[in-house]
């Protein structure tokens, strides 16, 4: 399996904003994911290039970020890395938390941890101006 | 000022009985221990700010507990993290050293300062 995580976009001021002016929260939600994307791989791309001590180009390449998906009330983008050949899973868990002879390099939580916190944030700042509610 | 890395060595000293820790990667010149520790910084980052001064930051601390025994008796590092005030975070199992024999489980621990 490889590295996973999703992006869900928590951020109950911003779509109070949406409701409050009679904008379709979902549709919004997905429009700032959507953009958001590219910037999730490329952040991805940054994080393990700049914390790996051993350049790896092959795993670079296994980068995944899927289009926004919907289950229920959730919208979310899905990220990978690792794909699915076994070695390139191992060489992205091994690099991500560490083995037992080898520090780990973490790339995708910071990367998480971003978007979470700011990154989405900027993103859904960015759609509100657009839509003049900023 | 107390560092987050005085924070982790303070709560993993207080494990009984006493488990061997390091910074990751653990060096040994021998055999590495039976058990041991590894922890390491994953990501700080501000998580608030008031009038463009960070008046809070996120730590996010991964602890690895190898053991050649297996994964169900471990050292409560848990408690220890807990008592210095870390929130427990997701863990994960790390794959089998082969070479080492050590079996590995990953714990993130979340400190707020």
């Amino acid at each position: 399996m490889p590295v996973r995580g999703r992006m869900t976009l928590g951020l109950d001021e911003y779509l109070e904003t949406l409701v409050r002016a009679g904008q379709d929260v979902d549709e919004v939600v997905e429009e700032v994911l959507e953009e958001a994307s590219p910037e999730v791989g490329g952040m991805l791309y940054k994080n393990l290039r700049n914390d790996s001590e051993q350049w790896t180009p092959d795993l670079a390449l296994t980068i995944e970020v899927d289009d926004v998906q919907k289950e229920g009330n959730y919208i979310f983008l899905e990220a990978s890395v690792g794909g699915d050949d076994e070695d390139n899973q191992a060489a992205a868990k091994a690099k991500e938390y560490g083995t037992a002879r080898q520090a780990a390099e973490p790339f995708f939580r910071p990367t998480l941890i971003y978007f979470r916190r700011k990154g989405l944030k900027n993103w859904m700042a960015r759609v509100l101006e657009r839509y003049g509610l900023q | 000022m107390t560092t987050i890395f005085e924070r982790v060595t303070t709560a993993l000293n207080t494990l009984s009985p006493v488990i061997p820790f390091a910074l990751a990667l653990y060096k040994s010149t021998t055999d590495l221990p039976t058990t041991y520790i590894t922890y390491q910084l994953i990501s700080g980052v501000p998580e608030q700010n008031a009038d463009d001064v960070e008046t809070q930051r996120g730590y996010v601390i991964q602890i690895s507990i190898w053991a050649k025994g297996g994964l169900v008796a471990l050292p409560d590092v848990n408690t220890a993290m807990l008592a210095a005030g870390f929130q427990k975070s997701s863990e994960r199992q790390l794959p089998q050293d082969t070479d080492t024999g050590h079996y590995g489980l990953a714990k993130d621990f979340v400190y707020l300062e």
